[in-house]
């Protein structure tokens, strides 16, 4: 066997235990998918949505949190981080109607240093964090609150979906949000969650002081508190019962800087944890180990990837240009009909259709609309195409972290 | 790692390992019944070249016509030739055993066996003709790999265009086959070649058309 099938092989496995993992945690919690908590107290929550910039949204965003269903609702705090545009102007305009709106308006600093100021100013036992192009279902806080009569529990989080579905692109993040959100609760029999994201979590404030708020150095603050608080043992959560839309990048270029800043942000997050790893607890065994194996994965596979095709590509000239030379054909038809797969081709299919099925499952799970018609013909884009774009993302991030350029 | 929840770890890791396996084991199958395929071919390929051999035994010293000798010896050229094509096409599709090089050897010793009962042929039988393709078996070299492969398909090629009486016969000649070394003494035959009758032969990429060109009219001045 050559170094490249044992390679070959390793992916395989790793891809294959993976799915393995996902499969008999759905198996261990099929029947307490859809629990919720008991609301035992009404804690007192405190809504906070940092806003730079997003004039189109804010006033929805704003609405949707003083329509969420529950009673002990401290105070909605928009934090305006200097926007340029109309946000503090709107976000104002809708203090008459909502009683429970504050606006606290400082010069530009980040979405941390915008929740960080948010978190000191907060009275809420509990703090919901919404981003402000975000919109909870009205169940959103009912169904997280009950998690938080465990004192262990420092976050809850839910279901993030996309809203726009209008072109490929969104279609495409649909699938892949409603994935992420499925797999993220199958992590949750292990505690394993790794982020809590932007869009909408439920945070205890004592935790969140007690781990000092979140990082401003941070480009993903929400990856790092995570980590943060799994290195500190507290527990993160799941609901699947309710779910918050977002507006997802319909266009190539904002998509292709909001990846690189997920995956800059996942890599400088590994980095301030990497004195955990095989430490301690499951962000030592599980989280960063994972994190890192994925990095490292996706990185040698695109070498190989990049070898592999300009070796084939350097063949393919050779034989066009002999080909020429001698006056043969460059395809016959034995060519065509004498493909012999390859044991490692039937590996790769199989596990493709394990992908395929997997994902199909999840989505008739959760959204059984992106099922029908055409959107059958998004899920294979979204398998063949989509997701390759990971490797590539995660590389130009590799190269930006080099040069020790954050930018995105 | 004090959740008890962490087993789900192990689960997942013997599930893994069984469906893993299972492939694997299914993978061994596959190339287990390729080779046994090949196998098969061989040994009917063996007894083809008995009975092609004692033909020509037969017709040595006697006033056979050399038309029914000629039409057996086309038909188990086509018939390895074929073989040597699915023997290429299973050796690049093998992952996990490489247990067709023995099976190369041992069909290249064959075709060594023909090639040399073919010379025998050809002293009687003026219109029967080879055309064997030397390649290195394994080349490591991509642009000779290349050239091996363009090599063979216009040699393949070149068979169809004369229609029979020109049999193709190709030969890794890096398999330290004892009888193929003492034929590449001979004959003087190093690398990438394709040898017309003994007599003609063409080394380079640039002058197979006018190979093609030799072999058509030596053949037609039959």
């Amino acid at each position: 066997m050559d170094t490249l099938t044992i390679i070959y092989f390793v992916y395989m496995f790793i891809s294959l235990y993976i799915l393995s993992f996902f499969i008999v945690s759905f198996i261990r919690i099929r029947k307490e998918l859809y629990e919720t908590p008991k609301i035992t107290k009404e804690y007192g929550v405190s809504i906070l949505i940092p806003a730079y910039n997003e004039e189109k949204a804010i006033e929805e965003t704003i609405r949707a949190a003083s329509n969420l269903d529950y009673k002990n609702i401290k105070e909605i705090i928009v934090i305006d981080d200097g926007s340029t545009d109309n946000t503090l102007e709107i976000a104002n305009s809708l203090k008459k109607d909502i009683p429970l709106l504050e606006i606290i308006h400082k010069k530009n600093g980040g979405k941390a240093e915008a929740l960080n100021l948010g978190i000191k100013k907060a009275k809420g036992e509990l703090i919901a964090i919404v981003d402000s192009d975000s919109f909870p279902r009205k169940n959103a806080l009912q169904k997280t609150v009950g998690y938080f009569d465990n004192e262990n529990v420092g976050v809850v989080t839910v279901p993030i979906l996309v809203r726009n579905r209008h072109n490929l692109l969104s279609r495409l993040q649909a699938i892949e949000y409603s994935v992420i959100a499925f797999t993220r609760k199958l992590l949750e029999p292990v505690d394993g969650i790794y982020v809590t994201p932007g869009p909408f979590a439920v945070y205890r404030r004592k935790t969140l002081r007690e781990v000092g708020g979140f990082d401003t150095k941070n480009i993903t603050e929400d990856i790092e508190i995570t980590w943060n608080l799994a290195s500190k043992d507290f527990s993160r959560k799941m609901n699947m019962t309710t779910s918050v839309s977002t507006i997802s990048p319909d266009k190539f270029r904002p998509w292709w800087h909001q990846r690189n800043r997920w995956t800059l942000g996942g890599l400088q997050t590994a980095y301030k944890y990497r004195k955990f790893l095989f430490r301690k607890n499951i962000l030592g065994y599980f989280i960063l180990p994972f994190f890192i194996l994925g990095f490292i994965m996706g990185l040698l596979g695109m070498g190989i990837l990049g070898v592999l095709t300009l070796s084939n590509l350097f063949k393919q000239y050779i034989f066009i240009k002999f080909s020429f030379l001698a006056d043969t054909a460059l395809i016959t038809q034995t060519d065509v009909m004498n493909i012999t797969p390859t044991v490692l081709n039937y590996f790769g299919i199989i596990l493709f259709v394990f992908m395929f099925l997997f994902t199909l499952f999840v989505l008739a799970i959760i959204e059984k609309e992106l099922f029908k018609g055409k959107r059958f013909l998004d899920l294979l884009i979204y398998l063949v195409f989509y997701l390759l774009l990971s490797p590539l993302v995660l590389l130009t991030a590799t190269f930006k972290l080099i040069k020790r350029d954050l930018s995105w | 790692m004090k959740n008890k929840n962490n087993i789900l770890f192990l689960e997942a890791l013997i599930m893994a390992l069984f469906i893993f396996g299972l492939g694997i084991l299914l993978g061994v199958f596959i190339e287990d019944a390729r080779m046994t395929n090949i196998q098969d071919k061989y040994l009917s390929s063996r007894t083809n070249l008995l009975d092609v051999q004692t033909l020509s035994d037969i017709i040595k010293d006697s006033e056979f016509s050399c038309e029914y000798s000629i039409k057996k010896n086309m038909e188990f050229g086509n018939k390895i030739y074929e073989d040597s094509l699915l023997l290429a096409k299973y050796e690049d599709s093998r992952s996990l055993k490489n247990n067709l090089l023995e099976q190369h050897r041992i069909y290249d010793l064959l075709r060594t066996i023909f090639w040399v009962n073919s010379m025998e042929l050809k002293e009687r039988c003026p219109e029967f003709h080879t055309l064997v393709y030397l390649y290195n078996y394994d080349e490591q070299d991509n642009s000779e790999k290349q050239k091996q492969e363009v090599f063979s398909r216009f040699a393949g090629e070149l068979m169809s265009e004369t229609e029979g009486n020109l049999v193709l016969i190709p030969l890794a000649i890096n398999l330290e086959i004892a009888s193929l070394e003492i034929l590449k003494e001979k004959y003087g035959l190093e690398g990438t070649r394709l040898l017309f009758d003994e007599k003609i032969h063409v080394t380079e990429v640039g002058l197979l058309e006018e190979f093609e060109e030799k072999v058509l009219s030596e053949m037609r001045g039959q």
